[in-house]
């Protein structure tokens, strides 16, 4: 929570003796609201505001709760002018996602009216039950027994205490791919919204499977903005793995896929929030590839005008030094022929560029 | 500026050779399409880049300075409205080395020259 909002609400009871907070802060079943407010506030002025329309906010979220029409909750909430659209976007996401975590919670029940706890993990029924931890995780409840109460009140498992140390276990990997699901980009996030939405779980069992194994080539589970470029990804370590694009020049296609098989290239953000794009990347090491294509090479720097050894050599080298510092891993060119190792090599000794070069020939 | 295409080449071109360019790749359609004034430059130079074998025929040395100019130019707008990017930089330097390679006899004082231009626009 951003914000003690208990605390807060005790201090504005003392202060004011005819209120409603209570309505809001002492009934279980409103606990996601409190925590949406939670998200939203950033000081006493905004959470007074809330407090002082306890009890509408009170009606209407438990309205909400009752009959799940959230369209209803949007107009209930635009009708209380006291408190800012910031309060009520984030009571609305929570809703949305309480919403979402009832239509698993009922299509798991759909399976045969109860569940027995035969889920295996990475099974359809394994995936829905990591959907429901998504969106209870969204309501803003992030530890593990808050998330069995919720299962309890629901009627998906009987008895937290009767829970096998088998069954504890699937439930807490569960709870934790959903926690980390939160942690996937919008792309990702509104994907796993539609299917559900379209009742199609053999493409939210794909799209959280994908998630989990996301250290496989080619499953991307995300989308990174490289330059002008949507890059499918996937995230790896410090950075993204994502599909690379193949160069016009044949020779060069060849030479980067010689450095990197998997036809992928690696994304590292910088603090600017751009992304630096590499070959590869072997341990902590990240990877660029350099193929001169005649005699007369870009890469022979020292025989190239100031424009081009600025603008083709020094920049990019700089950029990615920069952005590799940042994550703590280092740079290496790997360059087709000895004269432009030896050159490159001497430039960045010249200009202080900490980057290796390395000779990988054709 | 010669060497350079300017906008009449581009109402030369059938539009149904630019929405294909512009629907069938991974560019970002949010920079393409939209009423920034970097967009038209950006769509300048996909047209450049993806439809050269469908646009009326250029040197090289014309189609290559072209695509530097309006790729330079979009991302000096690009800064105003969003800020830096390392990724168009590093695209931008990519083009250079493709020009290096593609045209080993190239007057880089040209480009030298126009990207001082672009900065003072």
């Amino acid at each position: 929570m951003k914000f003690p909002v208990y605390e807060a609400a005790e201090e504005y009871k003392k202060n004011n003796a005819a209120n409603d907070v209570h309505l809001l802060t002492e009934d279980p079943s409103l606990i996601w609201v409190i925590v949406a407010v939670a998200g939203a506030v950033i000081d006493v002025a905004a959470l007074t505001a809330v407090f002082k329309v306890a009890k509408p906010i009170a009606e209407a979220t438990k309205a909400f709760d009752e009959g799940g029409d959230i369209l209803k909750l949007q107009k209930d909430l635009a009708a209380i002018t006291e408190i800012s659209e910031h309060v009520k976007k984030n009571i609305l996401l929570a809703a949305e996602a309480r919403a979402n975590a009832r239509k698993m919670f009922q299509s798991m029940f759909q399976v045969d009216g109860m569940l027995k706890m035969v889920i295996l993990p990475g099974g359809a029924e394994f995936a829905k039950l990591v959907a429901t931890a998504y969106y209870i995780a969204k309501q803003g409840i992030l530890n593990f027994h808050s998330f069995l109460l919720e299962l309890k009140a629901t009627r998906l498992i009987d008895d937290i205490a009767k829970l096998t140390d088998e069954e504890r276990l699937i439930l807490k990997n569960a709870f934790e791919k959903g926690q980390e699901l939160t942690k996937a980009d919008t792309y990702l996030a509104g994907e796993i919204d539609k299917a559900i939405a379209e009742g199609d779980f053999v493409k939210l069992e794909k799209l959280i499977n994908g998630f989990q194994d996301a250290g496989g080539v080619g499953t991307y589970t995300t989308k990174i903005k490289w330059g002008i470029q949507d890059i499918n990804a996937r995230p790896f370590e410090k950075g993204y793995w994502g599909k690379r694009i193949p160069q016009s020049e044949p020779r060069i296609d060849a030479y980067e896929l010689k450095i990197n098989p998997n036809n992928e290239s690696f994304y590292v953000k910088n603090s600017e929030g751009s992304f630096v794009q590499f070959e590869n990347i072997v341990d902590k090491t990240l990877q660029d590839g350099k193929l001169g294509m005649d005699k007369s090479s870009i890469y022979h720097v020292l025989d190239k005008p100031e424009f081009l050894r600025i603008e083709s050599i020094l920049k990019p080298a700089q950029r990615q030094v920069s952005v590799a510092k940042e994550v703590g891993y280092t740079v290496e060119w790997l360059v087709s022929d000895q004269k432009a190792v030896d050159q490159l090599t001497q430039y960045f000794i010249d200009n202080n560029i900490g980057i290796v070069v390395k000779l990988l020939l054709e | 500026m010669e060497n350079i295409v300017d906008k009449k080449y581009f109402d030369k071109i059938d539009s149904k050779i630019i929405d294909e360019i512009f629907n069938n790749n991974s560019f970002r359609k949010e920079l393409i399409l939209s009423n920034f004034k970097c967009s038209e430059c950006l769509r300048f130079y996909l047209i450049l880049t993806c439809g050269k074998e469908k646009i009326p025929v250029l040197t090289n040395d014309i189609l290559y300075t072209s695509r530097y100019y309006w790729l330079n130019l979009f991302y000096h707008y690009y800064v105003r409205e969003f800020g830096e990017d390392a990724g168009i930089e590093q695209q931008i330097g990519s083009l250079i080395e493709e020009m290096a390679n593609i045209l080993p006899d190239y007057d880089w004082n040209l480009l030298e020259t126009l990207s001082e231009d672009i900065s003072k626009m």
